[in-house]
């Protein structure tokens, strides 16, 4: 037999006061871990949003209400299809694609989808070339114009049309080179759910529609869409020459605030925001829910561990005359110490290992009710609570361990 | 063996002082059987700790073993204790949640023995008491006279130079009673172990070779020594 | 590495690529579809300057006040036609501009070749409209442009001298023959002073030059006689208006 065993055994046979302040310990590292888990992911999905899209912008009409950057087109609110003509036309520095898009809600074989027409480059191309002689004059007359640009590595910058041609390609550059006016891209999820595959007819209302590709997953809301060419969804719609949101692709962030003054003296009616924008909300939320996590962390803690001084208190006053009868087998003040304090790091470290269990599965479980991205445990907060319910059940028994040490050992000679 | 010398005791008690041991003299060679009787509260059971190096004495040297007690530091003083002295409690003093076998190794898992030292002797021990088939159950499936076995095995482990006894068999039936004064004496002769009893049988008083009384905390010896110094 | 990107990103990136590699589709003034106003001024070697709108404004007033004025200071060479965006009767040309979806009033000016030589909208200003008429020559760069050909000029010293070996060189390369074509512009020529002027070179020169134009109207450079097709070749290459194999490589695609 050891000391180490002995703790053990006497735990398993108290074990519901050792349960009860284990199980006050493991909440509150449960919380921390969960909200922190949930946070941190939530800021993995913000950062990679910021990185893959940071440079774009959307336009949007003034009324719209906008929680997320992919769902931006989803609103019933409209802009007039001339405003990416306009874009075009001002010649502003850093735009490197445009993604205009409506949304239309209908069924396919009964299942409902949403229609999302977009906009070719082809189509607006054509319009840019128009400009030519401008261009050549502006480039003969003027040999500085953007060169505080000329450094950009933007990502929509490294696209050629070559990659833009594989419609498949949609799903990762949100454009594609060339659509037929009846063809349509199928989103990997809804074409698993309408069971659908390349080169398929599909009627959609009324009309025969031939896709052109399924889109491969990508994580977004685009996996559950069907896209057409803007103008066959705005005829279907009836609604005219519409979009509901203009995504304007910068080729860097450098160039954004710029741009956001131009693009917003160029189109007074509309709105235009960043990702930065976009995110904001989320950011400051995930800053909310950290802070509030090692709030409520701390709070548990301290009731954590005033639960583990008043179980270890009653421990050592129940145990008086089998401590004492310890000493007169001849442990010292330490080893009690010693005792109790084992007791305490074993609920401690338990404890801490219970709520981090508790609080993976909670984080796993309502975290994507928060963020769609998939979850990461923070090892932050796995490690600051961990060390936390050790360091919090070992100062807290200190009092409790002080207590046993100073028994007197006679005690074991009293009838208690 | 044991001196000592103007040992004394007091207790502040509410303000007050109390004496629970006047000052007093007594040496105890090794081997002796002593018993110390006298009235509840006379001082007896604070006599036996200040033996056993529980309870500093207020003035006075307690020598054991050559060793002045209370000059040693706490753990020093424990170690000493758990090599050389065995206590014998009249409640037994077992605990609670550990089977026969794992009480009675309690001094060699103080003292760090390897585990198969510890199991093999403690077995070894309750042979000895006719509780081998008992070593697993706890001690509130055995009956008081096996409790007291196991914890005679316990102090017995060690093989103590020093047995101190409080009312050992205070909570027994006449048969385990015998049994245990007839162990505690044959440990006295086998293993020449000093044993010092604290009772308030008369008959066990006076079967021990020395009998010292305690009363208001006055020690007087009643029945001196019987030719220990020849023996 | 992106110092292409350093212009006009849009226009000139993105439009260079889709114009290269899609050019067909794109380059409208190609197709020459029935659009009678167009064929018939082209016929009459006029520039037509067609106004769309769909509310007669004060700004669709005050475009086509603009425009009208132009044409009269072009007589010979230039006529306007002004379009609802609504009129059935025009919905030949109103589809082929889609000038439904131009902001509007807009106006865009086409050149007898069939060229797009202007288009503005809202407002546009007499010099910019004088801009838009172009020596012939210099009409059709912008043709080759917009059906998204590298045009390679050749600015010759007189009718007889032959273009630089490197830009005859760079027509029959294997990178660029199929993507660029020749337009060969002489200092002797009357109606190409303007050329030479908004190129920025003297019609006294000696040797012949060679400019780059890239679509939709990158200046890749002006060349000397003595300039080598590598360099030519190159500098297509690094413009980034280059969607060749060898570029798509170098650039990591």
């Amino acid at each position: 037999m050891t000391i180490r065993s002995l703790v053990w055994k006497e735990i398993l046979q108290r074990p519901a006061p050792t349960v009860a302040a284990l199980l006050a310990v493991a909440l509150g590292v449960a919380a921390l871990v969960s909200v922190q888990s949930i946070a941190t992911s939530s800021e993995a999905q913000v950062a990679r949003q910021m990185n893959e899209l940071g440079a774009n912008l959307l336009v949007l009409p003034k009324s719209a209400d906008l929680q997320d950057y992919y769902a931006a087109d989803l609103h019933n609110e409209t802009l007039p299809e001339e405003y990416v003509t306009t874009i075009i036309l001002a010649q502003a520095v850093g735009v490197e694609e445009m993604a205009p898009k409506l949304c239309l809600q209908t069924t396919i074989d009964e299942k409902d989808v949403t229609l999302t027409g977009i906009l070719p480059r082809t189509e607006f191309f054509e319009k840019s070339s128009w400009q030519s002689v401008d261009l050549m004059f502006q480039e003969m007359e003027e040999t500085q114009l953007g060169s505080k640009h000329e450094n950009c590595t933007g990502r929509t910058c490294q696209l050629t049309d070559a990659d833009m041609q594989d419609l498949k390609s949609y799903a990762k550059t949100r454009v594609v080179h060339d659509l037929a006016p009846f063809s349509i891209l199928v989103g990997a999820d809804a074409a698993r759910e309408l069971n659908v595959s390349e080169e398929d007819e599909v009627e959609i209302m009324g009309e025969s529609f031939k896709v052109a590709a399924v889109l491969p997953a990508s994580g977004t809301v685009d996996d559950q869409r069907v896209f057409a060419h803007l103008h066959t969804v705005q005829d279907l719609s009836g609604m005219g020459p519409v979009v509901n949101v203009i995504e304007v692709m910068g080729c860097c962030e450098d160039v954004t605030d710029g741009l956001v003054a131009e693009l917003e003296e160029l189109l007074p009616d509309a709105r235009v925001i960043t990702i930065s924008q976009l995110v904001e909300a989320q950011v400051s939320m995930n800053r909310l829910m950290s802070r509030l996590s090692y709030l409520l962390f701390a709070i548990l803690m301290l009731v954590g561990g005033a639960s583990i001084a008043s179980v270890m208190f009653a421990n050592v006053s129940e145990r008086r005359r089998e401590l004492g009868t310890l000493l007169a087998l001849g442990a010292t003040p330490a080893l009690l110490q010693r005792l109790v304090l084992m007791k305490a790091s074993l609920i401690g470290v338990v404890g801490g290992a219970v709520g981090l269990l508790f609080g993976a599965v909670l984080a796993f479980v309502c975290g994507p009710m928060v963020v769609d991205v998939p979850l990461d445990l923070s090892l932050q907060a796995i490690g600051w609570g961990l060390i936390s319910a050790l360091i919090v059940a070992m100062l807290f028994s200190y009092f409790p361990a002080r207590k046993a040490g100073h028994l007197d050992p006679s005690v074991c000679f009293q009838d208690v | 063996m044991i001196q000592i010398e103007n040992v004394s005791k007091e207790y502040q008690r509410r303000g007050r002082s109390v004496t629970a041991l006047q000052p007093a003299t007594l040496s105890v060679e090794q081997g002796e059987f002593v018993s110390i009787v006298g009235p509840s509260g006379s001082g007896k059971t604070t006599l036996l700790s200040m033996l056993g190096g529980m309870l500093a004495p207020t003035s006075g040297t307690v020598m054991v073993l050559g060793e002045n007690l209370y000059q040693l530091d706490v753990s020093a003083r424990s170690r000493f204790r758990n090599e050389k002295i065995g206590f014998v409690f009249q409640n037994f003093n077992l605990v609670p949640w550990l089977t026969a076998l794992e009480n009675v190794q309690l001094p060699l898992t103080i003292g760090r023995a390897e585990a198969a030292v510890q199991r093999n002797r403690a077995l070894e021990l309750l042979e000895r008491f006719g509780l081998a088939d008992r070593a697993d159950h706890k001690p509130s499936e055995l009956s008081a006279g096996q409790q007291q076995r196991v914890a005679l095995a316990r102090t017995l482990i060690s093989t103590p130079r020093l047995i101190l006894a409080d009312e050992p068999t205070g909570n027994l039936d006449p048969d385990s009673r015998a049994m245990v004064m007839e162990t505690l004496r044959e440990c006295q002769k086998q293993f020449d172990q000093t044993v010092i009893l604290v009772t308030h049988d008369s008959s066990i008083a006076e079967s021990a070779e020395r009998k010292l009384r305690i009363t208001e905390g006055v020690l007087t010896e009643e029945q001196p020594r019987l030719n220990v110094a020849s023996a | 590495m992106n110092n292409f990107i350093a212009r006009r990103e849009f226009l000139i990136w993105t439009g260079a690529l889709a114009l290269l590699s899609g050019a067909g589709s794109v380059g409208f003034a190609a197709e020459a579809t029935g659009a009678d106003g167009v064929e018939q001024n082209a016929g009459n070697d006029q520039y037509t300057y067609y106004v769309f709108y769909r509310n007669d404004d004060s700004l669709t007033r005050r475009m086509q006040s603009a425009v009208e004025s132009h044409v009269k200071d072009h007589a010979e060479q230039a006529a306007s036609q002004k379009v609802h965006v609504y009129s059935k009767d025009d919905s030949a040309i109103i589809d082929k501009f889609d000038a439904r979806r131009l902001p509007l009033p807009s106006v865009i000016g086409v050149a007898p070749n069939g060229a797009v030589t202007c288009i503005y909208h809202r407002k546009v200003s007499a010099a910019q409209l004088k801009r838009s008429i172009l020596s012939p020559r210099y009409a059709d760069v912008v043709l080759a442009l917009q059906n998204g050909k590298i045009a390679v000029v050749s600015l010759l010293p007189d009718d007889d001298v032959e273009p630089s070996s490197a830009a005859s060189s760079f027509l029959k390369s294997e990178d660029f023959s199929d993507r660029s074509e020749h337009i060969q512009v002489s200092a002797k020529d009357p109606e190409e002073r303007d050329f030479f002027a908004r190129v920025k070179v003297s019609t006294d020169l000696e040797q012949p030059k060679t400019i780059l134009f890239a679509p939709p109207g990158r200046h890749l450079g002006t060349f000397d006689d003595d300039t080598t097709f590598d360099v030519l070749a190159e500098k297509v290459h690094s413009s980034g208006s280059c969607n060749c194999e060898k570029c798509q490589k170098n650039q990591g695609r």
